[in-house]
């Protein structure tokens, strides 16, 4: 039995990754530009996972702005599905900033 | 020394058959602050009129003495010494003392503290109280020749016996139908009976010494209302007072309820099905996600707030029994597909009141009581949830973080105690403040429902 103070932070507590359906990242694309997306679902392909993301009309200029709008439920949607490599991702500069579970009408998106 | 004279005076004058009566007892109806208590009391009563004897040849019936009672199965309510028709009267000379002389039985003498007479003169409105002193085994004492005076007429008087409470616990006759005793001018009387002394100079004989009349009672003490008599009731200090005291209430008041209530894994879908907890959403919904379970520590919660409306009746000097409805108008839980708060609520309290008479006196009177009964206390308190993104979604739009506000619907039954502090500003209306410590059962919560009202007594 664990015995702690509610002040204390719970390493148990799990953490959205790329790949957990509502999961906020941000990455550095090719022109050098912060985009923010959601994924929406992943899809294994073997030699890498095709992540089925929305992306937000934001332009953060920072990973720590970008988490702040990640927060924002009412964050206007630029494109309600896209699509990205998990290794490109991956290899580029990325962070999870945050989690919504999704909502009906994302969950309507995912193909 | 006047009862011996009496004795002896009864002896010598009528005959043994005659000068006995046979003391019957018989119930009181049930007072209504005190039970019968089933006991048995073999109580006997021997109340000698000295002067009375002497001129009671032909009425022959003013010495009193006991026969044996059969057991009682309601011993504890004052008992009376009944005696028949004739021998509640009996004859008496101007000028003279009435002694009176009463003997308790052992049992009845050990809980008497007090054997008080009462009598009225004829022509006088108000009963007068005498203490009756214990000189060896008899209660005894006398009315004084200077009250006789020379007014001829009816002598009315009755005998109470009172125990260390002042409670009443045996009477001779009553103020409804009392002794009488005939006072006449001596040309009325016998020639023995006309023989007796006469009245003696006050100054040589004040009351209060040995061997002299008994003094005036001026606080007759009382255990209730019912050991009073002439429309004076049982005061907070245990004597019979003229005062006007109220023994009903009604009171309207508002209570705010707060509650502090265990805040780990209430919003977790088995809390809010099998517990009666709620959470809801910033936006409204209620949150049916699936929550990471972590250790809060127990919080504030603020209830509902009521309308009170109360009924209290004083029942002891110092205790009172009431009810109390009231009406839920803020603070219930309003959510879609949860029920509405039911408003109403409803308790029995028992008060009891410290110092000072609670519906008599000005000023401060704090009390102490205890409750319960039935009624939602819906608790809200601010939580914030942690949701677990690698769980299987059954709700959207859960954040990793999100503040809810956790209900918990704690009920329908309490219990409780509490205290505060009533001001009485006037005879008739109080104002209060006060504190109840509730549990509530079976969706258990500890709530702490402060309240301010006003009370009117009737």
């Amino acid at each position: 039995m664990a015995i702690g103070c509610a002040s204390d932070p719970d390493p148990a507590a799990p953490e959205p990754e790329l790949t957990t359906a509502g999961a906020y990242f941000a990455w550095v694309t090719e022109d050098a530009s912060i985009s923010l997306m959601k994924t929406l679902s992943a899809l294994d392909l073997g030699t890498d996972t095709l992540l089925f993301c929305s992306t937000y009309q934001a332009q953060p200029r920072s990973f720590a702005e970008a988490g702040e709008l990640a927060r924002r439920p009412d964050l206007p949607v630029a494109l309600e599905l896209t699509f990205a490599s998990l290794a490109i991702v991956e290899s580029s500069e990325h962070q999870v900033l945050w989690y919504r579970s999704l909502t009906d009408e994302e969950i309507a998106r995912i193909p | 020394m006047i009862a011996n004279l009496s004795a002896a005076n009864h002896k010598r004058t009528m005959p043994r058959s005659q000068s006995r009566l046979a003391i019957t007892l018989r119930l009181l109806p049930r007072s209504q602050s005190r039970l019968a208590i089933p006991l048995m009391l073999a109580l006997s009563c021997l109340a000698a009129l000295a002067s009375t004897a002497m001129a009671a040849e032909d009425e022959g019936r003013t010495r009193m003495a006991v026969a044996p009672s059969e057991p009682d199965p309601f011993a504890n309510a004052p008992s009376v010494l009944h005696a028949p028709e004739l021998e509640r009267r009996a004859i008496a000379g101007i000028l003279r003392p009435v002694p009176i002389v009463v003997d308790l039985p052992i049992d009845l003498a050990r809980r008497a503290r007090r054997v008080l007479l009462h009598y009225r003169l004829w022509g006088e409105p108000d009963w007068t109280t005498l203490e009756l002193r214990l000189i060896g085994m008899r209660h005894s004492g006398a009315i004084p020749c200077l009250e006789i005076s020379t007014i001829t007429g009816k002598l009315r008087y009755y005998i109470r016996v009172h125990d260390d409470d002042g409670m009443v616990i045996a009477t001779g006759a009553s103020r409804a139908s009392p002794y009488e005793v005939a006072i006449r001018h001596d040309k009325e009387l016998s020639a023995h009976s006309a023989r007796a002394a006469r009245c003696p100079d006050p100054a040589d004989c004040p009351r209060g010494l040995p061997g002299c009349p008994s003094e005036a009672v001026v606080a007759v003490a009382c255990h209730s209302d019912s050991d009073c008599e002439g429309g004076m009731t049982c005061g907070f200090e245990g004597y019979c007072e003229a005062t006007e005291r109220r023994a009903h209430s009604i009171s309207l008041g508002v209570e705010q309820a707060f509650g502090v209530v265990l805040r780990s894994g209430v919003c977790h879908i088995s809390a809010q099905e099998q517990r009666g907890e709620t959470c809801i959403r910033e936006d409204g919904e209620q949150y049916l996600g699936t929550p990471v379970l972590t250790s809060v520590p127990p919080g504030f919660a603020t209830g509902p707030t009521r309308l009170q409306l109360g009924y209290e009746r004083l029942v002891l000097l110092d205790t009172s029994v009431g009810v109390r409805l009231g009406w839920a108008f803020r603070g219930g839980l309003e959510a879609a597909r949860v029920p509405a708060i039911v408003p109403i609520s409803g308790g029995i309290r028992v008060t009891h009141w410290f110092g000072t008479d609670p519906h008599g006196a000005l000023g401060l009177r704090p009390y102490a009581m205890a409750i319960g009964g039935f009624a939602m206390h819906d608790l809200a308190s601010s939580l914030i949830v942690r949701e677990n993104p690698r769980a299987p979604q059954f709700q959207g739009g859960n954040a990793l973080k999100q503040r809810v506000t956790a209900w918990r619907r704690a009920g329908d039954g309490f219990v409780g105690f509490g205290g505060g502090v009533a001001y009485g500003f006037s005879r008739a209306w109080s104002a209060s403040i006060e504190l109840c410590v509730l549990e509530s059962f079976p969706i258990n919560a500890l709530v702490l429902a402060p309240s301010v009202g006003v009370a009117l007594g009737l």
